[in-house]
Order: structure tokens, then C-alpha cells, then sequence
């Protein structure tokens, strides 16, 4: 038995070595020039001919290719959806004793006057994201990270209970299904949703919604890594 | 795309499959599997880069633009990168919790034991 799996797994590495080595040699071999790419040519003259959008890089995922935006968020939610189930199955997992924050007075003392700093930056990133850099992931990642930084600070569980999660979860979905809404509106009305409107209140939605989502979801995952943390 | 700067990514992708499958302690594995989705990454950067390139943001003026839609699918990568992870290091506490090992042989033989005994039973 374990010869045979020694000799598979020797198996294995020569079959992966000789694999990647053909790949970096023909990497080393063809060169190639840097061009752009048809697809992403149309997309960005697509994307800068509308005057509401001067991000490409949101017309590409808010409005062309959204069903990649879509499919991600699902598999997102499906991790945040097995995280607290599993959280709900195990409860050797829960110690259930509570631990004291961190005891560090930097951390304390920089958390009350920090924390709005970073909130308010994650709701400019995913209010300007059609404008500027930024959008809704990275303002709904920033956002969740700024409650960690309370977490750390205060305690997991006077954090948890002022965010709850099972009421943020609701929420979440909601969320989820206006997202699609507005695409698939978009996708039939593409001039009426992206362009002809006065302002950008729809894309805005668009954007903030995943903001919102993103900010339930890491805040979930990053809850229960700092519920179930060990003595740091 | 400058040819020594893809063979090191397809060599850091090599060498993250490598400990994929060579290590047994889970959170190696985990680390290797969090290995190839930079270097993955980091072959997505290289792919585009043009030296001279400006973000695709503003009005077109006459600039060389880079390609948006690399950009929107590493944003795909980044995000999923962070479900699978936080997902499987809570499978691999679970484990952790029920067998008291991060040896991915020794929570073998206990699952086959555990299953012998229960078809036994």
C-alpha cells in the first residue's frame, strides 16, 4: 500500500514538472507583443463613449459582463452561507467563553476616531466607482475590515451584537436580488438605464448594492475568525 | 509581456501545485493553493502590461489605455480567492476540532477506522 502510493505520487511530480517545465519553455521561447485585447477594445470604447461611465473597468463588470459579477457574488454568499451554517453545526466550535479584546492601548485609542474615517472612505470608493478607482468590492471589504478593527478593539461579541448578523443576513439577499433587477433592466434597456438618465442613481444602486453585500458577507466570514480566534 | 517575467510565474504556479500535493499538513496545503491564486494573478498583470499604459478612467483624449477586461476578472479572482479560502480554513478547523491533528495521513487512517467501526456496528 504505501509503496504504491509512493510510486503514484512520484508519478504525479514528474507528470507536473515535465508539464509546467514544456510551458515555461515555450513561454521562453514565443515571444509576444503586449497588445490589447479585441474584446476588451470594444469594451473600452463601448464604455467611454457613455457620459455617465468614465470607469472602463465598471463597464466591463457593472454593465458587459455582469453575469460574472453575478456568479461571483453567488459563490461569495455560498461561502458566507456554509460558514455560518457550519458555525451553527459545530458547537464544539464556539467555546463560548469570552475572551478579552486585545489590551493594547494603540488599538483601543485609534479604533473610535479611525473607524469613521475608514466607513466613510468605503462609502465614497462604491459611491464613485463609475467616476474614479475604486468600487463596490473594495468598499465593501474596506468596510468589513473597519469592523474588525472594532472587533479587535472592543470584542467580538459587543461588536456582533451591535452588527447582527442574522438581521444583516435579510438584508443580504435583498440586496442580491435588486443587483440582478437593475442588470437585467440594463441589459434590456441599455440606453435608458446607463445613459439618458438625469444623474446616476442606477448605477449608483448598482454599485452600492454590492457594496453591501460584499460588507455583510466579509464582515460574516471575518466574525466568526475572530469569535473563534485563539489566544493571540 | 516579457518572456523570463511569465516562465517565473508558470514556475511559481509549478511550485504551488507541488506543495499541493507533496505536504501534509492542511494549512500547507492551503498556503500552496493560496500560492497559485497570486501567481495567477500576477500572470494576469503581466499579460497586460505595456509600459506607458494609463488606468481606462476619464475621457478618451488621445492616451494608449489599458485593457479593462483583465482587470475586472482579477477583481473575480481577488474576491473568490477569499470564499475558498475562509471556507476551507473552516473545514480545516473543523477537522482540527474532531481529530486533533493537521496530518492529512493520520485524519485518514481515523476516518477509515471511524468507518469500519460503524459498518461493524
Amino acid at each position: 500500500m504505501g509503496k504504491y502510493s509512493v510510486s503514484v505520487k512520484t508519478l504525479y511530480v514528474v507528470v507536473i514538472i515535465s508539464i509546467f517545465g514544456a510551458a515555461i519553455i515555450g513561454a521562453l521561447v514565443t515571444g509576444s507583443d503586449p497588445e490589447i485585447s479585441r474584446i476588451g477594445r470594444v469594451y473600452l470604447e463601448r464604455s467611454l463613449e457613455l457620459p455617465n461611465i468614465s470607469n472602463a473597468v465598471f463597464g466591463v463588470y457593472g454593465m458587459y459582463r455582469f453575469y460574472d459579477t453575478l456568479f461571483e457574488l453567488l459563490i461569495f454568499s455560498t461561502a458566507v452561507l456554509g460558514i455560518t451554517v457550519f458555525s451553527d453545526l459545530e458547537p464544539s466550535l464556539s467555546t463560548g467563553s469570552s475572551r478579552r479584546p486585545v489590551e493594547s492601548h494603540v488599538v483601543s485609542a485609534s479604533a473610535s476616531f479611525l473607524y469613521p474615517i475608514i466607513a466613510v472612505f468605503g462609502i465614497y470608493l462604491a459611491f464613485s466607482a463609475h467616476l474614479g478607482p475604486g468600487g463596490g468590492f473594495a468598499g465593501g471589504v474596506i468596510g468589513g475590515t473597519g469592523i474588525l478593527l472594532l472587533a479587535l478593539a472592543k470584542g467580538a461579541e459587543e461588536t456582533g451584537r451591535k452588527f447582527r448578523e442574522d438581521s444583516m443576513k435579510r438584508v443580504e439577499y435583498l440586496v442580491l436580488f435588486l443587483a440582478m433587477l437593475i442588470a437585467i433592466l440594463g441589459a434590456l434597456y441599455p440606453t435608458e438605464i446607463y445613459n439618458d438618465l438625469p444623474g446616476t442613481g442606477v448605477i449608483t444602486l448598482v454599485n452600492i448594492s454590492i457594496a453591501t453585500k460584499v460588507f455583510i458577507g466579509t464582515w460574516a466570514i471575518l466574525h466568526f475568525f475572530v469569535k473563534h480566534r485563539g489566544e493571540v | 509581456m516579457s518572456d523570463m517575467a511569465s516562465a517565473i510565474t508558470i514556475l511559481i504556479v509549478c511550485v504551488g501545485v507541488l506543495g499541493l500535493i507533496l505536504k501534509r499538513n492542511l494549512l500547507m496545503k492551503l498556503l500552496s493553493l493560496n500560492i497559485v491564486n497570486t501567481a495567477t494573478i500576477l500572470f494576469f498583470v503581466l499579460v497586460v502590461y505595456r509600459p506607458g499604459d494609463r488606468a481606462p478612467i476619464g475621457p478618451d483624449i488621445g492616451v494608449q489605455f489599458a485593457d479593462p477586461l483583465p482587470q475586472a476578472l482579477v477583481l473575480t479572482s481577488i474576491v473568490i480567492n477569499f470564499g475558498v479560502l475562509a471556507l476551507s480554513l473552516l473545514f480545516t478547523m473543523v477537522l482540527v476540532k474532531r481529530y486533533h491533528t493537521l496530518d492529512l495521513r493520520k485524519i485518514e487512517k481515523f476516518v477509515k477506522e471511524e468507518y469500519q467501526e460503524e459498518g461493524q456496528s
